[in-house]
């Protein structure tokens, strides 16, 4: 390098144009807060306005990333379900026929009744029976049907009658049965005059003890 | 003169790469990600997080993006199924796919909601495919559409998922599901479950 004053400083340049802060091509932004991220925004890469966890850990395994404040987020375990809890419990057919017959459970649309040794739902806990319904997809004559729910094949009070002529709904939201573990819940009709292809659906709860 | 510019060459990588420039951006609110070579954008994240959203969990709702939820709580389990779709076969029925969907939600069977809640995370399968069409199915309650709906392709299995719209409704209430875009007879076996939140 010569000694002429005006040439002393050396400059860098580089070997493309490089666009602005942010851009594509362009030079990282800076920084805001630890843990932000850099995410697009249609037009540029910003730092993110909420943070991650800096680290995953062992002690980690089974978290979830959940939210735990403004704009902050952490692994935590998954929430646990507590309380009271009610099971969902269906049966139904395609016809309900004469005599005694019982509903196979979780519905049967080409199906009919069954005269017995009907196929229960099995209690898998203890609990009680409640909150009843019963709807008929195809009304049709007029016979008053009863639905009554069977625990290991004793007819109780959780029971409602629909006529064969209406879709219902209806419901027996009085009623609470108890059952223990293991119990069979079937699901009885009686009523009928001649077969009737009314499609009934039956619902109720079962609420763990 | 003897003196010459000095010039000091410095160059700066290609996008994306380590001591590069910024690659180009990808869907709004992806970040970077990088893929062993170069820093890519990723799937897409929220945008923000407020402390409203307190103890909701990143879940993905749909192909590359995942947003904050509410964790699903204390729920029913209700399902529909059928294994005929056509373009008046269109409700599926309660619980069972061993048959065809019905023409009226009635034959099809009503489900209850037997608590006051929601009705939440509709998933969607098909057990077996055909070629066909994109099938949407939607949630009704007491005969009215409701945004609880999402779309599977009949030559696919899925599932489709609609984790997003939170459908209130009342005990008593009647829930049917109905599939549309099938313009002929297809058979396929479909299930659909969702939550009623209470």
């Amino acid at each position: 390098m010569g000694d002429c004053g005006h040439c002393r400083t050396p400059f860098v340049v580089s070997d493309g144009a490089v666009a602005g802060e942010g851009e594509p091509g362009g030079t990282l932004p800076a920084g805001v807060v630890s843990d932000t991220f850099l995410q697009w925004n249609g037009v540029l890469w910003v730092p993110s306005t909420w943070v991650l966890p800096e680290e995953v850990q062992g002690g980690d395994v089974d978290n979830v990333l959940t939210v735990d404040g403004a704009n902050s987020s952490a692994f935590e375990p998954p929430p646990v379900i507590t309380g009271d809890d009610f099971f969902h419990l269906a049966y139904g057919a395609l016809q309900v026929n004469t005599g005694t017959q019982f509903v196979p459970p979780w519905c049967s649309p080409a199906g009919t009744t069954i005269p017995n040794n009907a196929p229960g739902i099995v209690a898998p806990f203890n609990g009680t029976l409640h909150t009843m319904y019963v709807t008929h997809g195809s009304p049709v004559a007029a016979d008053n049907i009863t639905y009554t729910v069977m625990v290991n094949d004793v007819a109780t009070a959780l029971a409602v009658t629909l006529n064969s002529s209406a879709s219902g709904p209806v419901s027996n939201l009085v009623n609470v049965i108890a059952v223990a573990t293991d119990d069979k819940i079937t699901v009885r009709t009686q009523g009928v005059a001649a077969n009737r292809a009314v499609r009934p659906r039956i619902q109720f709860l079962l609420e763990a003890a | 003169m003897d003196c010459s510019t000095p010039i000091q060459q410095q160059s700066v990588g290609s996008p994306g790469q380590p001591g590069g420039t910024l690659p180009a951006g990808g869907d709004q609110w992806s970040f970077l990600q990088f893929n062993g070579t170069l820093w890519v954008p990723s799937w897409v994240m929220p945008e923000t997080v407020t402390a409203l959203e307190t103890g909701e969990v990143l879940l993905v709702t749909d192909d590359s993006v995942a947003a904050l939820q509410d964790p699903i709580g204390k729920s029913l389990l209700y399902r529909n199924g059928a294994n005929l779709l056509s373009s008046t076969a269109i409700w599926l029925h309660q619980w069972t796919y061993a048959s065809g969907a019905s023409a009226t939600a009635a034959e099809a069977g009503f489900a209850v909601a037997l608590r006051d809640g929601n009705l939440r995370w509709l998933v969607v399968s098909h057990s077996s495919t055909v070629v066909h069409a994109d099938i949407t199915y939607t949630v009704v309650v007491n005969g009215v559409d409701t945004a609880l709906s999402t779309t599977l392709n009949s030559g696919s299995r899925g599932p489709a998922l609609d984790l997003l719209s939170v459908v209130p409704v009342v005990q008593g209430d009647l829930i049917s599901l109905r599939a549309d875009g099938a313009t002929s007879n297809i058979t396929l076996r479909v299930g659909a479950n969702f939550f009623l939140e209470y």
